[in-house]
């Protein structure tokens, strides 16, 4: 747990290297994030995350959600207001209510930062202890899946999340 | 030509398999769930290091699946063209050669989709599942 709210204190730079605020250590980023939303386990490689927010607090403006979008509010980063997803439709999830208290991902988008929501973030973990599979050919759909691979970490398949490709969950081209 | 038949039980249910296609029979592994499963599919599981789909026999079955049995206490590890596939069973019932019985066709109208063999054994009978045929039915 000290681990992890030192982490909620990084920000992860775009140069590829995190700076934890009072202890000066630097990290190579060859490391994923476990998340998990919905009951399943994702892993985000690091150089896709800008920050973690853990409780938000009163920058977590639930107040400006857009009905019928996964939009379920927005935070301010970096003096902008970036929106906040839910992406548990989008993955056809169980519908869950987004507290004060929720964990927010801020991402490093292809049209900007944006940001989801998810239940509880396991930590983040060196590439080394991920194995990558290939979706079995029974998984695939006729529509794209969000995701093409499997993260095995500590004998349990993680979706392996690239955020590119979820942008296409939230409806950007 | 069938070789051998194997014969399980997922609850009440039985159901009949040649064995060709079993590869292997282990206890009920951890069940995951990903997103946006295919229908037919129950999760994946674990197995020798791969990401195995496991199909929902109680849909097949047109059954709901009580929560205890959901998983069932085995699994068979089945091959298919797409790759293993699992099937959840509560009971290894028995492994017989084809002549313990004889194999039928279900009246039209008796016909459970892609259940419409039957092995009928001392007097049971045992709908023969087509792994291969069951899992191209799946809806995509």
């Amino acid at each position: 747990m000290i681990a992890f709210k030192a982490l909620c204190a990084c920000e992860f730079s775009r140069s590829g290297t995190s700076r934890s605020e009072g202890d000066g250590m630097m990290n190579s980023v060859r490391m994923k994030l476990v998340f998990r939303l919905g009951g399943i386990g994702f892993a985000l490689p690091v150089q896709d995350l800008v920050e973690i927010r853990e409780d938000p607090g009163g920058v977590l403006d639930l107040s400006a959600s857009e009905p019928s979008t996964p939009v379920v509010g927005h935070l301010m980063h970096r003096g902008e207001t970036i929106p906040i997803h839910d992406l548990r439709e989008a993955l056809g999830l169980s519908p869950s209510p987004v507290a004060e208290g929720s964990i927010v991902l801020v991402l490093d988008g292809g049209t900007g930062a944006w940001a989801v929501t998810a239940d509880r973030v396991e930590g983040i973990f060196p590439m080394e202890e991920f194995e990558s599979r290939p979706l079995p050919l029974l998984l695939i759909r006729r529509e794209p899946l969000p995701y093409t691979h499997l993260d095995l970490w500590r004998d349990e398949p993680l979706v392996l999340c690239e955020a590119r490709r979820l942008e296409h969950c939230r409806g950007v081209a | 030509m069938i070789a051998k038949i194997a014969l399980f039980a997922l609850a009440d249910r039985v159901f009949a398999l040649p064995v060709e296609g079993v590869r292997h029979i282990v206890s009920a592994p951890r069940i995951f769930s990903l997103p946006l499963l295919r229908k037919g599919l129950r999760g994946v599981f674990l197995y020798q290091g791969e990401v195995v789909p496991l199909l929902d026999l109680w849909g097949i079955f047109g059954k709901k699946a009580p929560i205890a049995e959901a998983g069932g206490q085995f699994t068979v590890v089945h091959s298919t063209e797409s790759g293993l596939v699992g099937l959840p069973v509560s009971q290894v019932l028995s492994i017989v050669n084809p002549e313990r019985g004889t194999l039928e066709y279900e009246a039209e109208g008796n016909q459970t989709t892609d259940l419409d063999r039957v092995f009928v054994c001392e007097g049971k009978r045992y709908p023969l599942l087509d792994i291969e045929k069951l899992v191209n039915s799946l809806p995509r």
